[in-house]
């Protein structure tokens, strides 16, 4: 069947992207005889071509019953599908090498429960059934091993519903893609303290000037509490010293000249993450950009996402 | 997938094939049932109760005993009942490995042919519509097995409670199909290849050996033989005996049939034609070649048949599904040639052993009196029986070397095998020609269906000596002490006061209405063969039909019944009736709205309440009351037990 959908790709929609939501109508989905199918028929042939032989009346009709419950489960099998829809694709930021959890999201709208559903993509599967009237998440795991846009490519959604003599399946090609951050590399070296002007430190000394307090705000590091005069005030404060440019960390892209560039993305990677997990501002200089001095989540993911789609 | 299997589903496999076991109970050897139920018993009690798969050896211990058992108990494996069993035992042992999801899809493949096995044993109602149930029950388990059933579903029985209304409305939907099919696919002729050879054995009934207290075991047999319909009045009692098979040969202890008897065919009567009765008679499948048509036959259509010179009718085959049988029988006949050597000498000989010296010295005294005179010898046979004999179904057992002298002068107690055999016995001891005839004698008229009803226990065996010029004469001597039988039946002349089932009261009413199902079962469905098809639409105008007719009226009628199945099966059940507040709810806005109250879809009961308040400002604290129930009840925290008040209070509004 793969062999088949390969040559003809026509034949069963296997290619065309299509944009979100996609809804599964009738003449979308296909549907085959399971291997246990074919032998299925072959017992009913049996039962069949005996009781003709026989005339034994009591087992035709009892042949013709399990054939006919057959035919009647086939439209079950469809109408398993049909009327789904695939609403949305989320999926977190990874970096490659850790699975992409894929959450899909499926409309049920008929009022009618759909069980023994399969997700499938490549070799990851994920069984759920959906609710009537309702929409049912599914997360698959898609292992990722590039940087860069992922695009989850073909879904199958197939089920065997009721009795897997008969399976009946669509292809799901979403126009989405997600981004994969760049690998970091194990074990990188410790960020590098103030390597490009090579004054300014990073520690500082308890007692030292600072320019004022302000109000603390999420993305502050902790280290920058003012403890003792928290005590007095009413909400948390937080030394806000006088920055200068030469004072922030400084990952630079044109620092480690005998590394391929690879290496290069996974090490500055590993110390965008460093600096975001031990709350430093730092600057990133990349061959054609430069960000910062920043610091916090966002800052972060967009450095991050650069390092990814760096050629 | 290879995915091993959980517990559920071994338990829904498990739970399928006890069903499907239980379809075989009426001919499968107890011990064989029990085994089976045995090894399920072991595989849920491993699946339950142990980590990984029955232990090999285990299971090969298992096998060979189960196997060593089925030899034992039906002979080698082949032939319908050995071949039978030996599957339903494969399914047992095949359940005791099966692990993954594949084999438990084999094994319930191999059930649904295993529940058609039934058929070939008996094709009553009770038995299809049971393996109807069973397949449906074959069809749950199957979707138990399918990847992603059952997700969140803690025990078997709510997996049985998810599979089967499933399979069950599937089976629903596929009902007309399945009568589409029935009625139009079209059918064989003449089958491919034989019946199975030992389809005749196995049957209890009548046979061509009766061997004095042999044939009690009918008496509590209440299967039915045959089924004779009449177009004209019934016969009398007196005139129903269905003739069997005609016994000539006495070894000392057993009565058997003349094998060179088989091959003179055709009958030399003479019969008055108003005394000929036509009736056709419905054939149960005996597993015999022997027909029991009334005393004496003289025409027969519906069936390949051949009529043996001693009276005895045979098909050519063994009856080993029903026939519909035409007959015509004179019930005053004459045999017309003269006795011919042979069957003179058979009909006179006794063994040569002497083995009944008193029997065989009382006839020829009998003879030394009378002479030649066969009438004024049954005469005094059968006034010694009536005065000094006793007709008893439980006799005292008899001497193995001289039956005859025991019964007669010692015993006096007996039923028809002895009386007949001693009869014989007497008349040729006194050099007069008889025979054994053994068949059947009285029925029950069934009035739901205009027809009479013959069973194994209405098995009877009386006699017939040869008077020059007059032929055959039958003479019943059980009719001599026991006159009732031949009016009333064998049970009834035994026990006067007993009471059977089927002829009292209502329960004997219903057993007359099940009796009539089955005929009606009989005739619409297992009698359905390619000529009945063919001349289906005949009433309605239509010439018989082709196959290829039957083809296209299978398609264009199937597909039909096939869409319309679906469309039933497909239809939306999870719509929410409204509960009895929604209900009563509904019908308190219709009153609202008769009184005048427009009423719009989208607006919610706060707003509703408002308008009604100000347009009955007289009823506004009544309004007020039911609003804030109802508001409370069904979107804010109301107390349940509030539930009935409310709902009368809305019912009482006018």
């Amino acid at each position: 069947m793969n062999q088949a959908e390969r040559r003809l790709p026509a034949l069963t929609r296997y290619r065309r992207a299509e944009t979100l939501p996609i809804a599964l109508h009738g003449r979308r989905i296909y549907i085959l005889p399971t291997g246990y199918g074919f032998f299925f028929g072959l017992i009913v042939l049996a039962m069949l071509i005996g009781g003709l032989n026989f005339n034994n009346n009591p087992a035709l009709l009892f042949a013709f019953l399990v054939a006919s419950v057959s035919m009647v489960s086939f439209h079950h099998t469809v109408g398993d599908l049909r009327g789904l829809s695939l609403q949305s694709l989320r999926a977190e930021s990874v970096h490659a090498g850790t699975p992409l959890r894929l959450v899909c999201t499926f409309r049920e709208a008929e009022h009618r429960q759909r069980s023994g559903l399969v997700l499938e993509l490549n070799d990851a599967k994920a069984e759920f059934v959906a609710l009537p009237a309702a929409d049912t998440q599914v997360a698959i795991e898609i292992p990722t091993h590039r940087r860069g846009y992922f695009k989850p490519g073909r879904l199958r959604l197939w089920t065997e519903y009721p009795f897997g003599i008969v399976w009946a399946w669509s292809w799901l090609n979403p126009e989405r893609s997600f981004l994969v951050y760049a690998r970091a590399e194990p074990n990188a070296p410790g960020l590098p303290t103030g390597s490009r002007e090579d004054h300014g430190t990073r520690m500082r000394a308890p007692g030292e000037e600072w320019q004022g307090l302000r109000e603390y705000r999420n993305s502050d590091p902790p280290r920058h509490i003012a403890w003792k005069q928290s005590a007095h005030a009413e909400t948390l404060l937080v030394k806000e010293f006088a920055d200068p440019v030469s004072d922030a960390v400084c990952l630079d892209w044109f620092s480690m000249p005998e590394l391929d560039t690879e290496t290069r993305i996974s090490r500055l990677t590993a110390w965008v993450i460093a600096a975001q997990s031990e709350g430093l501002s730092f600057r990133l200089i990349l061959p054609e950009h430069e960000f910062g001095p920043g610091s916090g989540d966002e800052f972060c993911a967009r450095c991050l996402s650069d390092l990814a789609l760096l050629p | 997938m290879t995915k091993s299997l959980t517990r559920n589903e071994i338990g829904l496999l498990a739970l399928a094939l006890i069903l499907m076991v239980v379809a075989h109970w009426h001919w499968l050897p107890i011990s064989l049932s029990a085994s089976f139920i045995a090894m399920l018993v072991v595989r849920l009690f491993w699946a339950t109760w142990m980590p990984g798969p029955v232990p090999m050896l285990l299971r090969a211990g298992i096998s060979l005993a189960v196997l060593a058992l089925l030899v034992s108990e039906v002979g080698m494996p082949i032939g319908r009942e050995g071949g039978s069993a030996l599957l339903i035992c494969l399914l047992a042992l095949k359940l005791l490995e099966t692990q993954s999801r594949r084999d438990a899809r084999l094994l319930l493949a191999a059930s649904f042919f295993t529940t058609m096995v039934t058929f070939l044993f008996s094709q009553q109602i009770i038995a299809t519509v049971y393996a109807l149930f069973v397949g449906a029950v074959l069809f749950a388990a199957m979707h138990g097995v399918t990847p992603g059933f059952g997700k969140g579903t803690p025990g078997l029985g709510a997996a049985i409670r998810q599979a089967l209304p499933l399979s069950g409305r599937l089976a629903i939907a596929a009902v007309p199909l399945t009568l589409m099919a029935f009625a139009f696919f079209p059918r064989l002729s003449s089958p491919l290849w034989g019946a199975p050879w030992d389809a005749r054995t196995g049957k209890t009934g009548i046979s061509d050996r009766m061997e004095p207290g042999a044939m009690s075991g009918l008496w509590n047999d209440d299967t039915p033989v045959m089924r004779a319909v009449f177009e004209g009045p019934l016969p009398t009692p007196q005139q129903r005996y269905w003739r069997g098979p005609v016994l000539w040969d006495f070894d000392g202890t057993a009565w058997l049939g003349a094998n060179r008897m088989a091959y003179e065919e055709g009958l030399n009567l003479e019969y008055d034609e108003p005394s000929v009765l036509k009736y056709s008679v419905m054939m149960e499948p005996t597993e015999q070649q022997w027909l029991f048509p009334l005393d004496l036959p003289v025409r027969a259509s519906g069936i390949d048949l051949r009529q043996i010179s001693d009276g005895q009718t045979l098909a050519r085959r063994p009856v080993i599904e029903p026939k519909l049988i035409s007959f015509s029988s004179a019930t005053r006949y004459r045999f017309s040639a003269e006795l011919p050597p042979l069957h003179r000498m058979l009909a006179l000989r006794l063994p040569r052993n002497n083995s009944n010296p008193r029997a065989r010295a009382y006839g020829e005294e009998l003879k030394a009196r009378h002479g030649a005179n066969a009438v004024a010898i049954t005469d005094e046979i059968l006034s010694m029986i009536r005065r000094d004999f006793t007709y008893t179904l439980e006799p005292p057992p008899l001497m193995m070397d001289r039956p005859i002298d025991d019964f007669l002068f010692q015993t006096k107690e007996g039923y028809c095998e002895h009386f007949s055999s001693a009869y014989v016995y007497v008349m040729r001891a006194a050099g007069i020609p008889a025979r054994v005839v053994t068949g059947y004698l009285g029925g029950v008229y069934n009035s739901s269906g205009d027809y009479l009803l013959v069973r194994n226990s209405d098995a009877h065996a009386w006699a017939e000596y040869w008077a020059p010029g007059e032929g055959w004469v039958r003479v019943d001597p059980t009719g001599a002490v026991a006159p009732e039988r031949i009016n009333q039946g064998t049970v009834d002349a035994a026990l006067p006061d007993a009471i059977r089932w089927y002829e009292q009261g209502w329960l004997g009413d219903l057993g007359m209405r099940m009796d009539w199902v089955s005929s009606r079962w009989r005739q619409l469905i297992i009698e359905y063969d390619a000529n009945r098809q063919r001349r289906m639409l005949e009433p309605m105008g239509f010439n018989p039909l082709s196959t290829s007719g039957l083809t296209i009226a299978l398609g264009v009628l199937g597909a039909a019944a096939l869409a319309l199945g679906v469309w039933w099966s497909m239809l939306n059940r999870n719509r929410q009736r409204p509960d009895k507040l929604g209900r009563a709810w509904k019908r308190f806005l219709k009153r609202l709205e008769r009184h005048g109250l427009a009423i719009e879809g989208n607006e919610g009961p706060n707003h509703l309440c408002l308008r009604a308040k100000s347009k009955w400002p007289q009823r506004a604290a009544e309004l007020e009351t039911l609003f804030a129930g109802y508001i409370a009840l069904r979107y804010g925290h109301g107390k349940p037990d509030s539930l009935p008040a409310l709902v009368n209070a809305l019912k009482r509004y006018r």
